[in-house]
């Protein structure tokens, strides 16, 4: 498609693809690259530096740190995917209804998305662990309500913004059903920012989960979650930081590829409209 | 009027697209004089090339465009060649006028201030000083209460008050050549014709050349002395403006003329060009027009024709009239 | 000769709340006070300058802005009240369509034209058989001037002449027996005008339509038109047979229009003082003639006394006091 070609001239982008073409083969093919169980605790080779056996090294538990790289990279894809479902399927169909109707009910719900919005994520975050309690059910249930109305106002917008299109009118004119136009022609033409957001949001609920995770509210701190991860390392930066720098990376280098993929998409899409 | 010395002389000027798709000749050698008080008119389609001449005279082409040769004399000092002369008469003994007074004046300023740093900066006249001569100015545009209008904002004026404004900004600096792209093309055809009748008083008074681009044959019949034709970046027909509206010689002209709904004669069916204006990345052989021609001959599509002058003031690009006069290069 | 359309008293007040904390409604008045009549088969222009309302009378003909007040009739029957009403109204979309200024904005990106004027049968269930349906798209096309090859093409790989053209197709495939026309050759090309506007008499002649020319071009009205219709301010100030109505402009608007219109002819006088002054002035819509600020014939009457319309024989009517009122 032209949209890959335009795509790739975009160095940055083409590296951000690279970072997230990484993740996703980590995600996939973990059992088999993992020399061992995450679980497994070889309270022999504890702290051990990188090398020998493991390449990542271990951490104080003995487990393997690669494995638990490659494990990790399974949880924050299915992470991404859930909030996407939840948080961005939800906003969506808010963003639509908005856009579309308009008048009071735009006006109700985007008050609604606004309140929400109002709140720093990490504080909404926190709200809704309180409220459900502490683990990965809460922790992507919290980020999935942070991206709630991100969505919900791009949505809207692309869809305030189409639906200005003189085809729209054209379309009217010729007896088109509302809900035709809608699904033929509003949203096929408004898709972009949204496939754009939601490149970013993968990255962020990444993000946000493994933030969670670092304060000890997000996933179990004894499972394969680059968060939980990060916070075992904390006591032993200075004796041992590999600890903490590989899933740190692992988390940076993966919110960046999918943050320059979404930049790039952004605007290989931008000069499409042009 | 008659004329006088000539101010502007522009030789062989060719501007070029470097795209990447190939090099469109946006301004395929364009020759013409401009003399002091005098209107010239330059019609063309789209594609034509006109704007890119006329913003090749202020050397203001965006990229990929790029002024590959020429000359451009004003004053008797080439401006391609002389960086520092250019930029002395841009904006001050050249001037330009654009077709959407909104996107070239600036909506967050007010228009006293847009007017006045010109003056300031050119002349390095006083605040006071600039706003008299702005005031000045804005009446010479009809505008009656130039105080007021000095206040204000470019969204509290209507189309053709803006269009005045910038009119009075570009005769400010006292130039002695006004370009105008397209000005009167947004507007309504009353504001329009205002607009033309107002031009063509302040040349009286000011003495001032215009170079106004139109892609309509009826503006140009009311304002131009004398009009260039342009079609695929050259000059396909230069003449008296009367000349060519009574007696088009070049085939284009006479089918532009043809193709216009005329509000004072009748037509059953408007003749039409056939075809379509060819890319300028892929222009035919020989002469640009030949594939739409309908008296197109064998040397049409093998040479280009040279603009060649047929009778004293009537220059035509033509295959069926070179023969008809003396040669020029 | 029965009228297919007839639109009477015919008006749109837009509403606009301003002020922060003391709202107060600006009514914005459109239109005001419309009515005339189409034949079958005729072509009835409408023009004036920017801000007269010609577009938006245009598209209350094809419901896409509701009307304020007054109705419509097609074909003798009152369908106001349905095009007020929230359905599709089918039956009349089918008769009554638009053509677009902008071609390239009316069409989806991303449908090719053939996929565009297929919607309009699907929407109607018009040629349900797909090769009778490819057969008549394939002669739509031939009709508005298109190659057969151009079918699967999308807009993009078209030029502005081309686009217009399949807004054409799309708008006639339906074949209806109206088409409002909203400056459909205002972005052309000179040459490319020309095309559109001679293909558009052709596919009139051969579909039997009546189209409502919206332009502010009078040139390209006098041309098409049959009839013509002139507005100010959203009035009708004058109207008449297009031969007589520019020969013999009786409003002064008309006059000032018609001399203002640039003219390719050599020995026309250029010297002609514009006499139009001042702006619009929308005070004095109600209050009294819409012009009175601007006409160079304004008398004392119609700064505080709005004209009524006067008839002639043979349709001519005029929004003026030189002329009297109706009784």
């Amino acid at each position: 498609m032209r949209l890959l070609k335009r795509l790739a001239v975009n160095k940055l982008a083409v590296i951000g693809s690279v970072f997230i073409l990484l993740f996703v083969l980590c995600a996939l093919c973990a059992p088999w690259l993992a020399r061992v169980d995450y679980g497994f605790m070889d309270l022999y080779h504890t702290l051990q530096t990188p090398g020998g056996g493991h390449l990542m090294g271990t951490d104080a538990m003995g487990r393997d740190i690669f494995s638990g790289i490659l494990y990790g990279a399974r949880t924050s894809v299915l992470i991404g995917f859930c909030v996407l479902c939840l948080g961005g399927l939800l906003g969506a169909v808010i963003g639509v209804l908005c856009g579309f109707f308009e008048g009071k009910l735009d006006l109700m719900l985007m008050r609604v998305i606004d309140t929400m919005m109002a709140f720093p994520t990490i504080l909404l975050a926190l709200l809704v662990i309180a409220i459900i309690g502490p683990g990965l059910k809460g922790a992507v249930a919290a980020a999935s309500i942070a991206q709630i109305p991100r969505f919900a106002r791009i949505v809207r917008s692309s869809v305030l913004k189409t639906k200005k299109m003189e085809y729209i009118d054209a379309y009217y004119v010729l007896g088109q059903s509302k809900a035709n136009i809608l699904f033929k022609h509003i949203l096929p033409n408004g898709i972009a920012p949204i496939i754009v957001q939601a490149t970013l949001t993968f990255g962020e609920s990444i993000l946000i989960i493994s933030g969670l995770g670092f304060l000890g509210i997000g996933a179990d701190p004894m499972s394969a979650e680059w968060g939980a991860m990060l916070s075992n390392a904390r006591t032993y930066l200075i004796t041992a930081p590999h600890l903490a720098i590989f899933p740190g990376l692992a988390i940076a280098l993966t919110v960046l590829g999918f943050n320059l993929l979404g930049d790039g998409l952004r605007d290989a899409l931008d000069v499409k409209e042009n | 009027m008659a004329a006088t010395d000539k101010i502007l002389e522009v030789r062989e000027l060719k501007t070029f697209f470097f795209t990447k798709k190939g090099v469109a000749k946006a301004v395929n050698g364009i020759s013409f004089d401009l003399r002091q008080g005098e209107i010239l008119g330059i019609i063309g389609e789209s594609g034509s090339g006109k704007s890119v001449a006329v913003k090749s005279l202020l050397q203001i082409v965006a990229k990929p465009g790029k002024i590959v040769s020429g000359e451009i004399l004003f004053k008797g000092q080439n401006l391609l060649k002389d960086a520092k002369a250019m930029d002395k008469a841009r904006g001050r003994d050249i001037t330009m006028i654009f077709q959407e007074p909104m996107t070239s004046l600036n909506p967050v300023l007010t228009i006293g201030r847009q007017m006045t740093e010109g003056l300031i900066q050119h002349f390095h006249a006083s605040k006071k000083e600039a706003a008299e001569i702005a005031c000045h100015y804005l009446s010479l545009v009809k505008i009656h209460n130039p105080q007021d209008i000095l206040a204000r904002y470019p969204h509290h004026l209507s189309g053709g008050m803006r269009q005045r404004v910038m009119i009075a900004m570009a005769l400010s600096t006292k130039s002695s050549i006004l370009l105008a792209d397209e000005p009167t093309t947004a507007l309504d055809v009353t504001i329009q014709q205002q607009i033309i009748y107002l031009l063509k008083e302040l040349r009286e008074q000011l003495r001032t050349s215009i170079v106004f681009i139109t892609h309509d044959m009826g503006v140009i019949n009311e304002i131009a002395d004398h009009t260039a034709v342009m079609y695929c970046g050259r000059i396909q027909e230069y003449a008296a403006t009367y000349d060519i509206m009574k007696n088009p010689r070049h085939p284009y002209t006479q089918a532009l003329l043809e193709a216009i709904p005329s509000i004072d004669a009748d037509q059953e069916v408007l003749r039409t060009i056939p075809g379509f204006v060819p890319s300028l990345l892929s222009l035919p052989p020989g002469c640009s027009f030949s594939n739409r021609c309908r008296y197109c001959r064998q040397i049409c599509t093998e040479r280009e024709p040279d603009l060649t002058e047929i009778v004293p003031g009537h220059q035509v690009r033509c295959w069926n009239y070179a023969a008809a006069g003396p040669q020029e290069g | 000769m029965a009228e297919l359309l007839r639109v009477e008293n015919l008006a749109k007040h837009f509403v606009k709340e301003v002020g922060f904390i003391r709202k107060s409604a600006r009514v914005y008045q459109a239109v005001n006070n419309v009515s005339f009549s189409i034949k079958p088969g005729e072509t009835l222009g409408l023009v004036g300058e920017s801000g007269c309302g010609k577009s938006t009378t245009g598209k209350m003909i094809v419901s896409l802005i509701r009307p304020t007040a007054g109705k419509i009739f097609f074909e003798g029957r009152d369908i106001s009240r349905e095009l007020m009403g929230k359905g599709r109204h089918l039956q009349l979309r089918r008769n009554i369509q638009m053509i677009f200024q902008d071609a390239y904005a009316s069409l989806d990106p991303r449908r090719t034209a053939g996929e565009a004027v297929e919607e309009a049968l699907a929407i109607h269930g018009l040629y349900p058989d797909k090769k009778d349906r490819q057969a008549y798209i394939r002669q739509i096309f031939q009709d508005v001037g298109l190659q057969e090859d151009q079918i699967n093409r999308y807009p993009h790989e078209f030029s502005g002449g081309q686009r217009q053209r399949i807004g054409i197709a799309r708008a006639i495939c339906l074949q209806p027996k109206v088409v409002v026309c909203d400056e459909p050759v205002s972005a052309l090309d000179v040459s490319v005008q020309a095309q559109i506007i001679n293909n558009m008499a052709h596919v009139q002649r051969q579909y039997g339509i009546s189209y409502l020319f919206i332009s502010h071009d009078l040139s390209v009205v006098k041309h098409i038109s049959n009839r013509v219709i002139v507005m100010y301010l959203g009035y009708i100030v004058e109207e008449g047979g297009k031969e007589e109505l520019f020969a013999e402009p009786l409003h002064p608007y008309t006059r000032i229009l018609v001399d203002a219109t640039p003219s390719t002819n050599p020995d026309a006088d250029k010297n002609r003082k514009p006499v139009l002054q001042n702006e619009i002035d929308t005070a004095l819509i109600g209050v009294g003639c819409p012009f009175a600020n601007r006409c160079p014939q304004a008398m004392a009457i119609c700064w505080h006394t709005p004209p009524e319309m006067k008839s002639f024989a043979g349709g001519r009517r005029v929004m003026c006091h030189l002329y009297g009122g109706d009784t």
